[in-house]
């Protein structure tokens, strides 16, 4: 499979107190990097899914990508070209639809406002509005509601319909189900996953949640504090665990094992050594090198790889 | 110990009047675990507020009865209610920074709590002593470290465990947990449900855990009682209703647990949501959503006792699994 978009040595940095007040009182500037030398590829018609705890980067690195925040280093490019924020290619669809929508304008008139972008015809874009509720789901009738007439269910359609008016190529998903009642989560995933089969659509996915990534996702991404840790097929990590983060991570999982309620401090981006490994306050198989350096990505599998040195030493591995 | 008896809150907005929720009853042992499951807007947390009457001005409770340790709370006076809430009877909410002062430390919240202990402490230093005992309690490794810090220096899953021990520390015989894991991510969520289901065997106090999420709900509740659109259509054990459920909504919710947890291609659905159940005053609320929906269902319907497994708010309950 093509890869449609790739992040390449990506870098976001956000930089704390270096506004005017705290130049004034005489504090230094700190900056932290949110995305961390991050490498990934999305391949075409395939949905990635983004997994890591909050503060981990996953959902900056979806708006490095559409433009919401400028990298500091390295590249990220659609089909070999720099990526460019305003062609309507890649979109986004937010954890709250609510708050995406503007309350004072009707459905018809959110979508409309994507769709003329195109420079069509009126009786084109009308045509084209139908044909998007009815993409996800919707009736015709909705045409001309209020966002907060609509449920939580609905309101989440519209922004998915919303998204896809410009015919993006990538859709980024970010926590698209967490604020949704249990009973219409099934129907939004269902819906992603009949899309991206209708419109071979890729769609990066951002979750925090492991059974939802389980079912959607074709290959998992798990992030920790703005480093890629591990990258492999769905059905590969969820089996064969590499990092010892994701085997903690996925050991929430397992109901019948009561996890150990970790008293050792999680990584400090202020505090902390950022050129160690990230996961090193919390591992359990700390070795030498660890302290030196934050590990590169290296294989651990087909098509599986780690940022682990544990894979340097095969015979430590179980 | 706790015993509830038809209870209906309404809010009035203007002119109109709102139900939200209507006939809710049930009743809670001395130190058990009850899981209130259900949807936004099913008004698991109205119930519970209602308990503890801190809903807004305009809602308006009625009940036969809201019997707690033998007191009927809808005849206390308000300052009785007030000696009563924080000390008796506890919540703990789901934004646990929302919960603490913001400039008082977290010492502060323990002290101010144990001024209001029934029991009271002879001295300071007994009630640092208790409120490090209760930090201990929830695996805060270094209680005294935690006491001295502000709220924004300890991280949501830290600050929640402090919010726990704090109603530990008021040593209270009801506590309601208002979805205490949904803000928190899945390491500290699955720390809080352990904290939560050994204190359930430790302390003597009874738990009413509001949640959205079946998985949760199995690991720590005894019973589990499914709320949607204001009304309870199932209550029971809670192995016996997860193994088994009765009415078709807690079926679609269990349906779909399981299936996130296995493999499958499509997840099943349960068409349409939650407000076309609001208006149906007298039918069953389901009903817009219900495979098994037909005529005879759109009339007034009663919890009925199913022998062996509990209440069930349907008129097909009888049906078992094969045939439906």
């Amino acid at each position: 499979m093509s890869s449609i978009l790739e992040f390449r040595d990506t870098v976001v940095t956000f930089k704390s107190g270096s506004g005017l007040f705290s130049r004034l009182g005489g504090r230094d500037a700190r900056s932290f990097n949110a995305v961390d030398h991050v490498s990934l590829n999305v391949r075409k018609g395939e949905i990635l899914g983004i997994v890591g705890e909050s503060g981990s980067g996953k959902t900056t690195i979806c708006k490095a990508a559409l433009g919401f925040h400028s990298i500091s280093g390295g590249t990220i490019t659609e089909d070999g070209k720099p990526v460019s924020s305003n062609d309507g290619s890649l979109q986004m669809v937010f954890q709250d639809p609510l708050s995406s929508l503007n309350p004072r304008q009707t459905i018809a008139r959110s979508l409309e406002v994507p769709l003329r972008l195109s420079h069509a015809s009126k009786d084109k874009i009308d045509h084209r509005i139908d044909e998007l509720l009815g993409d996800v789901g919707l009736s015709s009738q909705f045409r001309n509601r209020y966002p907060h007439e609509l449920s939580g269910g609905q309101l989440q359609r519209l922004a998915i319909a919303r998204a896809l008016a410009t015919n993006p190529r990538v859709l980024f998903a970010d926590e698209a189900v967490s604020k949704l009642d249990v009973s219409v989560r099934a129907q939004v995933l269902n819906l992603l996953k009949k899309l991206r089969d209708r419109y071979n659509l890729t769609i990066v996915f951002v979750t925090h949640d492991l059974h939802v990534a389980r079912f959607l996702c074709d290959r998992i991404a798990v992030m920790y504090f703005g480093k890629l840790l591990e990258l492999g097929p769905t059905r590969e990590v969820y089996n064969n665990p590499c990092h010892p983060y994701t085997t903690e991570l996925l050991g929430t999982l397992n109901k019948g094992r009561m996890l150990q309620a970790s008293t050792r401090d999680i990584f400090n981006p202020l505090t902390d050594d950022v050129r160690a490994c990230r996961y090193l306050s919390r591992c359990q198989h700390v070795m030498a090198e660890c302290h030196e350096l934050h590990p590169e990505q290296r294989s651990c599998g087909p098509d599986h790889s780690v940022a682990c040195y544990l894979y340097d030493h095969k015979e430590l591995v179980q | 110990m706790l015993d509830v008896k038809n209870l209906q809150v309404s809010f009035k907005l203007g002119r109109k009047r709102l139900d939200i929720c209507s006939d809710v009853s049930f009743s809670l042992h001395q130190g058990k675990v009850l899981g209130l499951i259900g949807e936004s807007g099913s008004g698991k947390t109205v119930t519970c507020k209602a308990l503890l009457d801190l809903l807004p001005e305009n809602a308006d409770i009625e009940a036969d009865h809201l019997r707690f340790r033998g007191q009927d709370l809808l005849e206390l006076k308000q300052s009785e209610f007030d000696q009563l809430r924080g000390t008796e009877m506890v919540m703990i909410f789901q934004d646990p920074v929302g919960s603490f002062n913001p400039v008082k430390t977290v010492g502060w919240h323990f002290r101010h709590a144990g001024k209001r202990r029934q029991d009271g402490f002879s001295s300071k230093r007994e009630m640092m002593k208790a409120a490090e005992e209760a930090l201990r309690q929830v695996e805060i490794g270094n209680p005294m470290e935690a006491l001295s810090k502000y709220p924004h220096q300890l991280s949501g899953g830290m600050l929640q465990r402090c919010l726990i021990a704090l109603t530990l520390f008021c040593k209270p015989s009801l506590i309601i947990a208002d979805e205490p894991t949904t803000n928190l991510d899945n390491l500290v969520e699955r720390q809080i449900i352990d904290i939560f289901d050994k204190l359930r065997h430790e302390i003597d106090a009874s738990f009413i855990f509001i949640t959205h999420d079946m998985v949760i709900a199995e690991q720590i509740s005894d019973e589990v009682a499914v709320m949607y659109a204001g009304q309870i259509v199932e209550h029971g054990n809670t192995a016996e209703i997860m193994a088994n459920p009765r009415h078709p909504y807690t079926k679609a919710l269990i349906r779909t647990a399981r299936e996130l947890e296995g493999d499958v291609e499509f997840l099943t659905e349960i068409p349409g949501d939650v407000t076309s159940g609001l208006e149906l005053r007298d039918k069953c609320r389901f009903g817009p959503r219900c495979p098994l929906h037909e005529e005879s269902c759109d009339s007034h319907i009663e919890m009925r006792e199913i022998e062996d497994h509990g209440l069930v708010r349907c008129i097909k309950a009888h049906i078992s699994e094969n045939q439906a």
